[in-house]
Formats: C-alpha cells, structure tokens, sequence
C-alpha cells in the first residue's frame, strides 16, 4: 500500500499495524460486524448467475467511483467469461452490446442508485422478461451489499489491495470476501 | 403510482416493515434490522434522527415520518436546513456529510469530513457514517421493493 493512498484518508485511524480498513473498525466493531453480516446474508445466495452479480457490482462501483471495488473481479465471473472489454461496458451499457437481460440490470442499478422512489410496476415487468422474482430480489439485495463500499469512500479508505493490478474476488463459505487469497471478515 | 393512499406514518427511527424480504431473505431483513439497533447504540439519538429524517426526504419517501426527538419546527425545516437557523453548527456538519454521502458520496471531501470532526470525535463520526449507510440503503430498499410489489398489494 503506497503512502499516498493512505495520507489521503481523512479520519484519522487508531494507532496499530493493522491495515487500515482494520483499524477504523476498532472505533465501532459492533457496527461493523453488524453491517457486515448483512453483506454476508447476500453474498451467500446463489439465485443470480455470478456475471449479473458482477456486473451490477461493477456499476454500483464505477456510478460511486469506489476505487477498492472498481480493482476487484469476481473469479466466478471471470470464469463465466467476464473481461475487461465485457466490464468496461457498464459505463455506457445502454448503447452497448450487452446482452438486454443485463441492461434490465443495470437500468434497476441505476435506478435504485438515482432515483429508488422511481422504481414501479412497470420495472419488475420489465425484470420479468429477464430474471424470477427470487432473482430480482437478490439484485436489490446485491445493490445494498454493495453499498457499503460508501462508507470506505467517504473516508478515502477504498484503498485497492493492489494498485496496479486487478484483484481477484471470491466469497468463502460464510460470504466473507476473499481478496487475492486474504480473507476479509 | 407505486402504492395506493396514504402510508401510515412511523417514527422517524423504526425500523421498516420490508415485508417483501420473506424466505431466504429473511436473514438479510434481520440483518439490516440489527444494524438499526447498533446505530441507536452508537450514535448520538437527535443526529441520529436528523439524519433520518433527511435521508427520507432527499430520497422521496413515501412514508411520513414522525419525530420523536427533534422538535417539529426543526424537523419540519430539515430538508431546508441549509437556508434555516435551526440548527446547530454541528448539526450542520452532519446533516451536509449525509446530503454528500446520499447522492454524491464520491464528492465527498477532505474539507466536509474535517468540518464534521470539528464536532465529533472519529470513533463518533465513523458511528455517524455507518448509521448513514444503515439508513440510506433501507430507506432505498424500501422504496425499491414497495414499488416492485405495488400492484400485487393493489390488488
């Protein structure tokens, strides 16, 4: 971790040689943790085809300018055939090539990112074409897990694990993430 | 129209019904319920409210809220509060940290945070910033879900 990227966080942290997204939980662990389980609720679901999942993580992550996020892939993803001609899409997805199932995810990421009060009737037929209520439910709930990346950006503390390269992402079995080998709980 | 007459108001700090998040997402509403209850642990219970009650605003809410700690002519000011005297310099300071962290979380800067730690120690603003993540996603979800459901509940 450069040190540029670590004077630029704005609160100052606990003294300790824990990295700094350890530290700054010490200021409120329960908090933490409790926020933590419910990214571990969503994480462990499996309804969502990982691509889907992937790219709305991507979106959410890219709309916020999450720079922790933004360095990470999804491993089952990339598995599927995620690359980053296929990732870079979701910036202007809707004049892309990506397939109409995942712009009716992403219109729903944007939605719930801009404008949740606009989300209607009309949407989830719109999802419906695409994706079983037990998918589009998983979505949302994938949009809320995500969301906690807003925290690290308001602090500056969406510090990449690697700032030159692209990390990869897996969830252990209890949803905790697993960022180029380290777990994250 | 994504409900149909007027929601039932509720205190500004209740946790929301979320009735949709049934089978398996039960554990992710109980969840978030959890982090309402370490929120009303951590943080400061009028800016936790004014939080609230701002959150709910900027994002449309479609349930009224009811203040419980803020006095009415306070509460009633809060989506204004930047052209009104009601507030406290450090109020302020958190209510401009949610206004940022709501809709433009990555505009939020060194000089919004460091107002911010003028008033509250770390530990008690990294509280606050997780009770906006708390409330900004849940009033979110709310809003998705009482949308996505509103025919089948018309009906």
């Amino acid at each position: 971790m450069t040190d540029a990227f670590v004077n630029a966080i704005r609160l100052p942290l606990p003294v300790g040689e824990d990295p700094p997204l350890v530290r700054v939980r010490e200021y409120a662990p329960a908090s933490a943790d409790a926020i933590w389980d419910v990214y571990k609720t969503v994480t462990v679901r499996d309804a969502l085809d990982p691509m889907t999942s992937e790219l709305v993580r991507l979106r959410c992550a890219r709309v916020n300018g999450c720079r922790l996020c933004q360095s990470l892939r999804l491993a089952d993803a990339v598995r599927d055939g995620l690359d980053e001609t296929l990732a870079g899409k979701v910036d202007d997805y809707e004049h892309s090539d990506l397939d109409e199932r995942h712009k009716a995810a992403l219109r729903l990421t944007d939605a719930f990112i801009a404008a949740p009060d606009t989300i209607d009737a009309t949407t989830r037929a719109d999802l419906q074409r695409w994706f079983s209520d037990e998918e589009i439910q998983e979505l949302l709930l994938d949009m809320v897990a995500w969301l906690q990346q807003k925290v690290l950006i308001a602090f500056a503390l969406d510090i990449p694990v690697d700032p030159d390269a692209l990390t990869s992402m897996e969830y252990d079995g209890d949803g905790n993430s697993v960022l180029g080998g380290m777990t994250v709980s | 129209m994504p409900t149909e007459g007027r929601p039932t108001a509720r205190p500004a700090m209740e946790f929301p019904p979320l009735a949709a998040l049934d089978g398996p997402a039960a554990n992710t509403r109980a969840a978030l319920a959890a982090t309402f209850d370490q929120s009303r642990a951590t943080v400061d219970p009028l800016l936790l409210e004014l939080a609230a009650l701002s959150v709910a605003a900027m994002l449309r809410s479609r349930v009224p809220r009811t203040p419980v700690l803020v006095e009415p002519e306070r509460a009633a000011a809060v989506p204004e509060w930047r052209r009104s005297d009601l507030f406290t310099e450090r109020e302020r300071a958190c209510l401009a940290l949610a206004d940022q962290f709501v809709f433009a979380v990555g505009s939020v800067d060194d000089d919004l945070v460091a107002q911010a730690l003028k008033h509250l120690q770390p530990a008690e603003l990294y509280a606050f910033v997780n009770a906006l993540y708390v409330l900004d996603v849940t009033e979110r979800l709310e809003l998705a879900l009482d949308g996505l459901h509103a025919t089948e509940d018309a009906s």
